[in-house]
């Protein structure tokens, strides 16, 4: 049986299995009496196409080894029946990079969209207990901050900055954050990287199980150092009718924040 | 009951009464001391750093105890001027006799005010490596990776550099990497990169760094510089060391082993190289089996 939406409620059966596989790239979990069982097997190359579940699927006796890079047990005194399986942002911020530096111009303004990864994440139903929560590629690590001193520890790889929305890759296993930069300033404001607060924004899920995050509008005004970072509300406009699948893992106190611009722009 | 009554009158009577009283108020004082400095500590809990928290839970027992000792010895009738007086003199024969404690608890002082490092980070003294478990008055405790317990006192620590090894979130690990003079540079710098690429333990930001380091005996010395966190260090270094020579041995790229070239030079006769073959044994070895 496969199925093209991943996330959802999943009844598993004692000494049953599901999965979830892209390409090569699979997780599996599987239900013992006390306790649950879970394969994670990784790949180097980020591969496309749709997420497809699986229950019961034949998996090879490799990927059923218990080898430590792979397996995880986790205890239960009597394990769950449901599980609930849902998409998140990452747990940093992801710095993202058009393919080329892109220069706003004074007064103008701008809207780009960025392509991050999610994460897969697992918990037993009904205390919510968190089971696993892996990224479907793990992004490398990065810096971002004004020197080696002071800054901020980020991912960086497999994500982009597109002006063109039809220009961005939509994948199953990335959502897609709208950026709106308003330069205010009478100077014009060279974009370079961007810093998206991505554990600040709620995943929405539009009628095509594209991911979308909620979108952010960054203002920079005629003084200072400092910009509007604003939360925008709901799902973004161009994911028509959206419903919310993961909300953010941190809760902003406002969701108008001030930022120093070299925080978010390197 | 009248009898205790007249021994309390006998001891009030009696010449140690009064330093009875003062040592009562010492023990008393100490232990007041003791248990406000840690009130106060407890009080606090998170919001101050473990270094914060010590230097202040010192402050308050030694300035407590220090008040109760100038009452005690004003309770038994010692002018204080008078013994700070002496106490001047005492300290200049004292700071003779003791002049390696003084320093370190100067130094000690210093340490605690400059904090150039806190308990828990962990520190390079000279050639000693270990997590800071201690700042006290006169020395510095770590524990160094391999479980062993050194004391530094506080004047080594004031006079030799120290480096803290966990004060920044990022590190860079520099790799030292020889390849052989037939190698094409540009090739290698771009292996390195794509090396660096794909390990997500490296930073992308800062960029990893590729330096030339020169031409060495046997080979064109390369230094490849790559950032990680600090947690992951260790194994960011080992992985790229891993992945490097994997990578240089599927691609044919030579890591060559220290080795001497021989020139008889342009003024003398070339070396006479002869070849034994497997199946013709050398003749002088045929001659010594006969």
């Amino acid at each position: 049986m496969t199925n093209k939406v991943w996330w959802g409620e999943f009844s598993i059966a004692e000494q049953q299995h599901h999965c979830w596989q892209i390409g090569d790239r699979a997780i599996i979990i599987k239900r013992l009496k006390n306790e649950w069982n879970s394969w994670n097997i990784e790949t180097k190359q980020e591969t496309d196409g749709s997420i497809v579940h699986q229950k019961n699927c034949a998996m090879p006796a490799l990927e059923l080894s218990e080898d430590k890079k792979l397996f995880d047990r986790y205890l239960q005194q009597n394990s769950a029946e449901k599980i609930q399986v849902f998409p998140l942002l990452a747990d940093r911020s992801v710095v993202a990079r058009p393919s080329s530096p892109l220069t706003l111009l004074a007064g103008e303004k701008a809207r780009l969209y960025v392509s991050t990864p999610i994460w897969f994440c697992v918990e037993t139903l009904p205390k919510k207990i968190r089971l696993l929560d892996v990224p479907f590629w793990r992004p490398s690590d990065s810096w971002f901050g004004s020197s080696t001193m002071a800054g901020q520890l980020c991912y960086a790889k497999y994500t982009t900055a597109r002006v063109q929305l039809d220009n961005i890759e939509k994948r199953s296993h990335r959502a897609i954050t709208p950026i709106t930069v308003v330069n205010h300033h009478t100077k014009a404001l060279t974009i370079d990287r961007i810093n998206v607060p991505v554990t600040l924004l709620n995943l929405f899920f539009d009628q095509q199980h594209q991911l979308w995050t909620t979108a952010i509008t960054i203002k920079r005004e005629n003084e200072g150092d400092n910009v509007e970072l604003n939360l925008d509300h709901g799902a973004p406009a161009e994911a028509l009718t959206a419903t919310l699948i993961g909300p953010a893992r941190d809760t902003a106190e406002h969701n108008t924040l001030i930022r120093n611009i070299s925080s978010l722009f390197g | 009951m009248e009898e205790i009554i007249q021994l309390i009158d006998l001891i009030k009577s009696s010449y140690f009464y009064a330093p009875l009283q003062a040592l009562l108020w010492l023990i008393i004082g100490f232990f007041v001391a003791r248990l406000i400095s840690r009130g106060v500590v407890n009080i606090i809990e998170d919001k101050m750093s473990a270094h914060g928290k010590l230097l202040l839970k010192r402050a308050i027992f030694y300035g407590i105890l220090v008040l109760v000792l100038a009452s005690a010895l004003k309770h038994i009738g010692i002018d204080l001027s008078i013994l700070l007086g002496a106490a001047g003199i005492f300290t200049v024969a004292l700071g003779f006799a003791s002049q390696t404690s003084a320093s370190n608890l100067i130094s000690g002082l210093f340490l605690m005010i400059e904090r150039p490092f806190s308990i828990t980070d962990v520190i390079k003294v000279n050639d000693i490596t270990g997590e800071v478990i201690s700042i006290d008055l006169l020395s510095v405790k770590l524990r160094t990776f391999d479980n062993l317990f050194v004391r530094i006192p506080n004047e080594s620590m004031i006079k030799s550099p120290v480096t803290t090894l966990t004060k920044f979130p990022i590190r860079r690990a520099d790799l030292k990497i020889a390849i052989a003079y037939k190698e094409d540079i540009e090739t290698v710098r771009n292996i390195l990169a794509d090396i660096a690429q794909n390990n997500h333990l490296c930073l992308e930001e800062p960029a990893p760094l590729f330096i030339l380091l020169g031409f060495g005996s046997s080979s064109i010395d390369i230094q490849f510089s790559v950032w990680s966190r600090r947690e992951n260090f260790l194994t960011l270094k080992n992985t790229m060391y891993e992945e490097i020579k994997k990578t240089f041995e599927q691609l044919n790229i030579e890591i060559p082993f220290p080795h001497m070239s021989l020139y008889a030079g342009a003024a003398s006769k070339p070396f006479t190289v002869s070849l034994a073959s497997d199946d013709k044994p050398v003749s002088g070895a045929n001659e010594g089996n006969s």
